[in-house]
């Protein structure tokens, strides 16, 4: 033990260069602890002023070692000397390991890092995404829903139907299939349903043609073709469109939580503790209270680990106002819309199915009350308008005056359900798209900060690491 | 030293860290509710036999000529229809001929319709409103006994199991069962359809026939006609069993759909259906048949409607009476 005692001679020449605090004050490292301590004086015997000079050779240390035990065991010899001198001669290795694993943490604490800051802004990437892919379902169902309202309402006038609802017709068709086109390639893990939806759609306007064509010959058996198709689209379609959107609103609201500062956090407390730590078992074996290369890394440690957490609990706070705000809205008001567009159908198919349109009532109802209560503001007078409406088609039918009712849910005058009904999806749509537009750029505002910060974090990082290989070296250095 | 452990902790925490991105599961696409489509029926368990009875046709007794319809007894079915002022009609809408809706005009049209509407005008006079409200095969019954409509004019075939709940008119049209299959098919008669599809509606004597007269056919109901048309076009079953009058309506819409030349294999008589308690409705509709058979109105009828497709018929059935009153 009492042979490391030599070194002190050594550090006057090399340590100038490194801190000030550390560098004015060589003392001689307190080596192997207690044995030792009380021999501070002691550094004359051995430690040649000569010796220093010949640092690096690798012989030094062992002869340093016989040096201490002719000094130190003259008093003390015997068994606990021999074992304090074994410790002192392997503090040069464990310091070596010591560096080595120092370094690693902080280049791995500082990986974790910005790894997780890197997941983070991937997951509200993810989160945009997910959200992108919920309004094209909610897209998807409304023009399916629009669809099929137009097709049934049309039917009501018989064969020649008028020419912009047929032209609205195949455009609210047409979107349909681009976005369910978007969609499979948007999300891959959709595809399968989406698959089954296309086929769907395919036999839906198939049997709508087909319909058609029976219709205008002015044969029954279109009105087969018609309510078969309806019915495939309203139980099988929106069976689909429902599981795709429940699907994608729980990957959604699953990205959006997925931030998780505390485990941002973490790793960076966890080396600065650890660096603390080191350099208290370097003080007690140096005398230097403070090592300046790992007091410098703790420093970008804890300031790197500092800046991500914030960073992370911002995003999760962000996203968390998100998921509440304008997402929550951007979903009730696509659900307001496609429920609308539901009802609308359902009013068509009450008439076409004269008599029995208990059913279709009770799904009007049912539809009309979603809308009521996911309305977003300032459209309520229009949605008004067209229940009022309905109401009047529902109350001559109910009279038995079908022909009027017919006439009251088909015609373009205004005051007419349909002309009402467009009035509010024009409206409707609007706002959805004003939400869909808010929300994803909030998204993509979100992502900048994070990423600079993982940027800066990896900077940080590598010159911690390097921080506490220089730091620890100094020690070593005393040995060679 | 103390640093050994840290490690293995910290790859704890990267794996965590990792993990939480894990791969995204795909959508789970539901299972399609077993519909009813070809299993619903493919059983092909042979009904039982419908309850036999001799009055089967058998209908009330006319209480003498047909009252003006502002001369109404008191206190009848008719009177508080007609206080009402409209007549509640169960019909078809897709059985072409009988009643179907028009496309081009919006409006039901067919034998079953001018019938209802000839019993509108009795009730309420000129000018009667009559609401037609459509109705599939099943809910025929269901609709008499709840009060929703006041009688049912949709080819309806008397027999002994529905008279324990409704009641019936006179027979105003003698129908038999015959088959409907692709012009030159194989199928001829009920012994052909063996292991072949077939379509009937839900809930009609037809059905029930065709699952005891030929218990080796896969029988596919639908809810009408019109749907088994559909089936049959799109591929989905060989063959239509129904009533000649409805299958003539079918083939007139499909140049492909021929209706065999086998003779009927059941007798089909068709009656208005009127809610089992009022008699006294069924007594007046059978005086009003009376009155048609007599200036010809029924005639005019089944020429206009039926006879195009189906040849000059056997005219208006003679009517039974002597159902005494429950």
């Amino acid at each position: 033990m009492s042979g490391s005692r030599r070194k002190p001679n050594i550090k006057p020449i090399k340590l100038p260069r490194g801190q000030a605090a550390a560098a004015s004050a060589p003392p001689p490292p307190v080596v192997a602890g207690q044995a030792v301590p009380s021999q501070p004086g002691q550094p004359g015997p051995t430690g040649q002023p000569g010796q220093p000079g010949h640092a690096g050779q690798a012989g030094q240390a062992g002869q340093a070692g016989q040096a201490g035990q002719a000094v130190g065991s003259t008093p003390v010899a015997g068994a606990s000397g021999q074992a304090a001198l074994a410790a002192a001669r392997r503090i040069p290795s464990t310091l070596s390991r010591l560096r080595l694993a120092a370094a690693l943490l902080v280049l791995l604490v500082t990986a974790l890092t910005v790894v997780q800051l890197v997941l983070g802004v991937e997951s509200t990437r993810q989160a945009g995404a997910d959200a992108r892919q919920v309004t094209r379902i909610q897209d998807v169902k409304v023009d399916l829903l629009r669809a099929d309202a137009l097709a049934t309402n049309a039917f009501l006038v018989g064969g020649l139907e008028p020419t912009q609802q047929r032209a609205d017709y195949d455009a609210a068709i047409t979107n349909a299939t681009r976005t369910i086109a978007a969609a499979a390639q948007a999300q891959p893990a959709d595809q399968e349903a989406l698959a089954e939806l296309s086929t769907l759609v395919v036999r839906y306007a198939a049997n709508m043609e087909v319909a058609r064509a029976n219709n205008r010959q002015g044969l029954p058996v279109g009105a087969a073709y018609l309510r078969a198709s309806s019915n495939d689209l309203r139980d099988r379609g929106m069976v689909l469109v429902d599981a795709l959107l429940e699907a994608n609103t729980e990957r959604a609201e699953r990205s959006f939580g997925e931030q998780h500062p505390v485990w941002v956090a973490l790793p960076g407390l966890l080396a600065v503790g650890a660096l603390v730590v080191a350099n208290q078992w370097i003080a007690k074996r140096f005398r230097r209270r403070v090592n300046p290369g790992l007091l410098v890394a703790a420093a970008a440690v804890l300031v790197f680990t500092v800046a991500a957490t914030v960073a992370s609990s911002t995003q999760a706070l962000e996203n968390n106002r998100l998921a509440d705000g304008s997402y929550a809205e951007l979903v009730s008001g696509a659900e307001a819309r496609s429920a609308a567009n539901a009802a609308k159908s359902s009013e068509s198919l009450r008439l076409v199915n004269r008599g029995s349109g208990k059913a279709f009532e009770d799904a009007w109802a049912a539809n009309a009350k979603e809308v009521a209560a996911l309305l977003p503001t300032g459209l309520e007078s229009q949605w008004s308008a067209y229940t009022q409406a309905h109401e009047g088609i529902v109350a001559k039918d109910d009279a038995g005056d079908w022909d009027g009712a017919v006439a009251a849910a088909t015609t373009s005058d205004a005051g007419g359900s349909s002309p009402a009904f467009q009035a509010f999806d024009d409206a409707i749509a609007d706002v959805v798209e004003r939400r869909a537009n808010t929300v994803s750029r909030m998204l993509s505002e979100g992502a900048t900060t994070p990423f600079i910060i993982a940027v800066l974090t990896a900077l940080a990082g590598l010159g911690a690491t390097v921080a506490v290989w220089r730091g620890i070296s100094r020690r070593l250095e005393e040995y060679s | 030293m103390s640093r050994r452990p840290l490690l293995p902790a910290l790859a704890v925490v990267a794996a965590l860290a990792l993990s939480a991105c894990s791969g995204t599961l795909p959508t789970t696409v539901p299972t399609p509710s077993s519909s009813a489509s070809a299993s619903a029926g493919s059983g092909s368990t042979a009904a039982p036999a419908p309850a036999t009875c001799s009055d089967a046709t058998t209908s009330y007794a006319p209480s003498g000529p047909l009252p003006a319809a502002d001369a109404l007894p008191e206190g009848s079915t008719m009177a508080a229809i007609r206080a009402r002022g409209r007549l509640i009609v169960g019909v078809s809408a897709d059985t072409y001929l009988l009643g179907s809706r028009n496309p081009l005009s919006g409006r039901l049209e067919g034998f079953d319709i001018d019938l209802a509407n000839a019993i509108g005008k009795a009730i309420l006079g000129d000018n009667a409103q009559v609401q037609l409200v459509v109705i599939t095969a099943a809910q025929r019954l269901e609709v008499l006994k709840n009060g929703t409509v006041d009688i049912v004019v949709r080819n309806m075939t008397m027999n002994c199991d529905r008279w324990k709940e409704i009641g019936f008119s006179q027979v105003y049209y003698e129908a038999g069962q015959k088959i409907l299959a692709r012009r030159g098919d194989t199928i001829t008669d009920v012994a052909s359809l063996a292991k072949r599809r077939v379509c009937a509606p839900r809930g009609t004597s037809s059905l029930s026939n065709l699952q005891r007269l030929a218990p080796d056919a896969v029988a596919v109901p639908s809810d009408n006609h019109t749907g088994c048309l559909m089936l049959f076009q799109q591929g989905d079953v060989d063959a239509i069993t129904g009533d000649d009058t409805v299958l003539a309506g079918l083939a007139a819409q499909d140049p492909y759909a021929v209706v065999t030349d086998a003779t009927a294999f059941t007798k089909e008589p068709y009656g208005v259906g009127t809610n089992a308690a009022a008699i006294d409705l069924a007594q007046f509709i059978n005086a009003l048949l009376e009155q048609m058979r007599a200036d010809g109105r029924w005639n005019a009828m089944y020429a206009a409607w039926l006879a195009p497709t189906l040849g000059a018929g056997s005219g208006q059935p003679a009517p039974t009476y002597g159902r005494a009153p429950r």
